[in-house]
């Protein structure tokens, strides 16, 4: 879960797994988008591990879905 | 098994202790927090962790090093609020989640590129990007996600 200069960076990577070339490229928007839903909002409530952290799974496949990234690649096995 | 309200509050004493700071606790700082013997704290930081995933625990140690979006030991995702560069993100994905720990604050995130060393940055402000720096900026998920090991996710 890395950051690079670009996408052409990424496929130079010495560490790159082929298999996660394309698949595994995500916009820093998207990103962003994603760690910033809802639950993401309220890590400093005093109730976030009861009230908020139970939501994360679900927001974060509506996040997959909204991305377009519905492979279990992504969504996971 | 430790109650909701409990795991909450010991929770929400890592977690702010990571923005305090830069650093999680001791256990026996939790314990001495919470009024508890030293035993009881080390247990209630195991049960946090147990509790809130992907957190962990340096293996085979009572010492907490990741802590979403924090990160105990330096990554290569240096983090600065007001001028300071005291934190560190787990990964480059929660990177982008520090801005919801300091809010209405600027958070910079600076980084090398894996591939090549030279440096990316950006900030943020309440969710919002002010700066990114090269634009072309990507993020990379190298391993795909398995239920039970997000660690692996992080290489």
């Amino acid at each position: 879960m890395n950051l690079f200069r670009s996408e052409e960076h990424v496929s130079r990577w010495a560490l790159l797994n082929p298999a996660a070339a394309v698949e595994g490229l995500i916009p820093l928007a998207d990103l962003a988008a994603w760690f910033g839903m809802e639950s993401r909002r309220h890590l400093l409530d005093d109730d976030y591990l009861s009230r908020w952290y139970p939501e994360r799974d679900r927001e974060r496949r509506a996040a997959m879905e909204h991305l377009g990234k519905t492979t279990p690649f992504w969504l996971g096995s | 098994m430790t109650d909701a309200r409990t795991l909450d509050r010991a929770f929400q004493f890592i977690m702010r202790r990571f923005a305090d700071t830069g650093r999680g606790p001791h256990y026996t700082e939790l314990a001495k927090a919470f009024g508890l013997p030293v035993e009881e704290g080390r247990q209630r930081l195991h049960d946090v962790v147990k509790a809130f995933s992907p957190s962990w625990l340096h293996p085979e140690t009572d010492y907490l090093v990741s802590f979403p979006p924090f990160h105990s030991l330096p990554t290569q995702y240096r983090v600065t609020v007001d001028g300071q560069q005291k934190w560190f993100a787990q990964c480059g994905f929660e990177a982008t989640a520090m801005t919801w720990l300091f809010p209405g604050k600027t958070v910079r995130v600076d980084a090398p590129c894996l591939d090549c060393g030279e440096p990316l940055a950006f900030e943020m402000r309440d969710g919002q990007f002010l700066r990114v720096e090269p634009a072309t900026m990507v993020g990379h998920l190298n391993h795909p996600r398995i239920a039970g090991k997000d660690r692996l996710a992080f290489l």
